[in-house]
């Protein structure tokens, strides 16, 4: 015999046995085009185009300072070459006064002796050429009609404050290049990686390596000038934000982010920033549910009849399993973590001062953080059904603005390496949770860890 | 339409006319699936869409054992379970009534409505009942199954079904008193 529970599942059962309505048109459109798309690959999900962003950008920035110094000649412009004999290094020396590029190059081993020949090429038809050898340095002209030759006495050391890094004196390098008309005019200093200075006329110098010693070069640690140069620095942060509120606990967050500084000269520079972070609020969350739980089944007694056994009249219950489900009302408080991960943008400006290996700076600028994702703890079991769920944990909203003020003290622990430590103020403009109660301006401190790279 | 063989081999060789031919003679039976785990018709054309998408990209899986159409429908109800399971991951919270009795339904009213009629009031359920209800009573899953299929017990299958049938009880006296007031 069927039940009423069971007739009235094949009531449902037979409406729906047969209903077939006709799709719309664009159903088919967009499976086609689906298939026609084909499946979509990983790389061209959301997040591995993020990653691709940041490892791109971190190829393109160490790319950077990864390729060889490229040896530039402008046709038209005067150059200035020095090649220093005995060395296979090849160094850059820019003319500070008049921009233009003067190289050191093509050293041969042919001589042990300090020597050293610079040409100066005014333009296609004049060559001038110094050349010092065994302690006298001779300076030859050619535009075509002149030929000269000066020389000097062997350079003077003044101080060496390394193994392999003298300054020599000037006056001793005084040579006269007569009958050329324009004596290195123009050139002032010249400044390159080696640590020997030279000067001629007092208006030209530019600094060599000694040979055989390019190991000895590393040891000498200091900040290097910076002026037009890039750094990079990688930095890791925990950040406090103080937080007004009773039922919400703003906990620490930490964020990793990659920063590359440009130095406009040796003192001021422009820092972006990209990065992720890790945040996470505790609160308290009111919670009213049915479990609804099966407890159980009984049997109902749906109808009684009698039979006469003998002369016994004997009724029969006729019974039916009924279930039994919780159906009251539960209310759970719990304390519960919300979780976020963000994306951080920042863009500061700042001014950086060195004294020997130790550097300091101070900076100001702004942040915008996107939520990338977040996660909510469930208060309830996966049997539990919310009635009222009300959440003291507000929701952060996403962009947060934010203005940044920060001091940096930074240490040289390598030729191009760099520690700092920089504590900093952070004011969320339009604070980070949204909601009448909770949104409102927060501040918050976070002190930053960097390891920094110069890349030239 | 017979699909014999060779159409599926067609299939398999994504051969787009085969697929178009398979999809115009299956889509309304299998929209209807489709709308009965939905909440509306756009959540249902999702489900759909997603649902052919996985038929055509695994047919080469279909070894031949069992109904074509009995495969085709499985597929939809796991793609419109794999929907209900993301739904529920965004938002857990879900409105409740209380339960009822399943003896207290009025057969006379479900049989007196039309397939769409109950659509409506299918459609209404919170997801969790509405998915436990349908593989429950229309597709035959039992509670053991419904319990490893969406990740849950075997008793709370059986508390949504019952909260289901309260709840559809309780809409379906709503309209019969909306009949009554309308007939008087």
């Amino acid at each position: 015999m069927e039940t009423n529970s069971e007739h009235i599942n094949n009531l449902f059962k037979q409406k729906f046995e047969d209903f077939a309505p006709q799709p719309p048109e664009r159903v088919w459109a967009g499976i086609a085009s689906a298939l026609d798309k084909g499946v979509v690959p990983w790389y061209s999900t959301l997040p591995a185009k993020i990653v691709a962003i940041v490892i791109g950008a971190a190829i393109l920035l160490g790319g950077y300072w990864l390729l060889p110094l490229q040896n530039t000649q402008p046709d038209k412009k005067p150059t200035m070459e020095a090649a220093y004999q005995n060395t296979t290094e090849s160094n850059v020396a820019i003319d500070t006064k008049t921009d233009k590029t003067i190289q050191q190059q093509q050293r041969t081993q042919k001589q042990n002796e300090n020597s050293y020949t610079a040409t100066h090429k005014a333009d296609q038809n004049r060559v001038v050429k110094h050349t010092a050898s065994s302690g006298l340095i001779s300076a030859s002209g050619n535009n075509g009609t002149h030929h000269n030759e000066a020389t000097a006495a062997k350079p003077k050391i003044l101080s060496s404050q390394q193994p392999g890094n003298a300054t020599i004196s000037e006056q001793n390098l005084l040579a006269s290049v007569s009958n050329t008309g324009e004596p290195f005019a123009g050139f002032s200093t010249i400044q390159a990686i080696p640590k020997k200075t030279v000067s001629l006329n007092n208006n030209l110098s530019f600094s060599i390596l000694k040979p055989g010693k390019v190991e000895n070069n590393k040891q000498f640690v200091t900040h290097k000038k910076q002026s037009g140069n890039w750094i990079l620095g990688l930095y890791f942060s925990p950040e406090f934000i103080f937080d007004p509120f009773d039922s919400l606990t703003i906990q620490n967050s930490y964020a990793i982010k990659v920063e590359p500084t440009y130095y406009f000269n040796n003192h001021w520079f422009i820092r972006p920033g990209i990065g992720l972070s890790y945040a996470r609020d505790k609160g308290f969350v009111k919670a009213d549910f049915m479990s609804w739980d099966y407890l159980g089944s009984y049997e109902d007694v749906v109808d009684v009849t009698f039979d006469t056994v003998g002369n016994t009249v004997t009724p029969v219950y006729h019974t039916q399993t009924r279930d039994v489900y919780d159906s009251i009302l539960h209310i759970t408080i719990s304390e519960e973590t919300n979780r976020y991960l963000y994306l951080q943008t920042s863009l500061v400006f700042g001014y950086h001062n060195h004294v020997n290996k130790f550097g300091w700076s101070i900076y100001a600028g702004s942040q915008v953080n996107f939520i990338l994702t977040e996660k909510r703890d469930n208060p309830l079991q996966d049997n539990q059904s919310a009635v009222y769920l009300k959440y003291n944990l507000a929701n952060r909203h996403s962009p947060q603005y934010g203005l940044k003020i920060g001091f940096g003290l930074d240490y040289a622990i390598a030729k191009r390496w760099l520690l700092s430590v920089e504590p900093e103020y952070n004011y969320f403009i339009n604070g980070i949770n949204g909601g009448d109660v909770y949104n409102t301006p927060l501040s918050g401190i976070g002190l930053r860890f960097g390891l920094i790279y110069t890349l030239k | 339409m017979h699909f014999d063989k060779s159409l599926i081999e067609e299939l398999k060789k994504n051969n787009r006319k085969a697929q178009e031919s398979f999809y115009r003679f299956f889509a309304p039976k299998m929209f209807g699936v489709c709308l009965r785990f939905s909440a509306d018709s756009d959540e249902a054309e999702d489900i759909m869409q997603e649902g052919f998408i996985r038929v055509f990209r695994y047919i080469k899986d279909y070894r031949g054992d069992g109904s074509f159409e009995g495969w085709v429908r499985r597929t939809m109800v796991n793609t419109a379970i794999n929907h209900y399971k993301r739904r529920i991951k965004r938002s857990f919270t879900k409105p409740i009534e209380h339960a009822g009795s399943a003896a207290g339904f009025n057969a006379h009213i479900i049989e007196q409505m039309s397939a769409n009629e109950l659509l409506k009031v299918i459609e209404e359920l919170p997801a969790g009942y509405r998915t436990v209800f349908n593989l429950n009573i229309i597709e035959g899953y039992t509670h053991k199954e419904i319990g490893e299929l969406l990740g849950i017990s075997e008793n709370t299958s059986k508390s949504q079904l019952s909260r289901a049938r309260a709840s559809l009880q309780k809409k379906l006296e709503k309209i019969r008193q909306k009949e009554n007031i309308g007939n008087q």
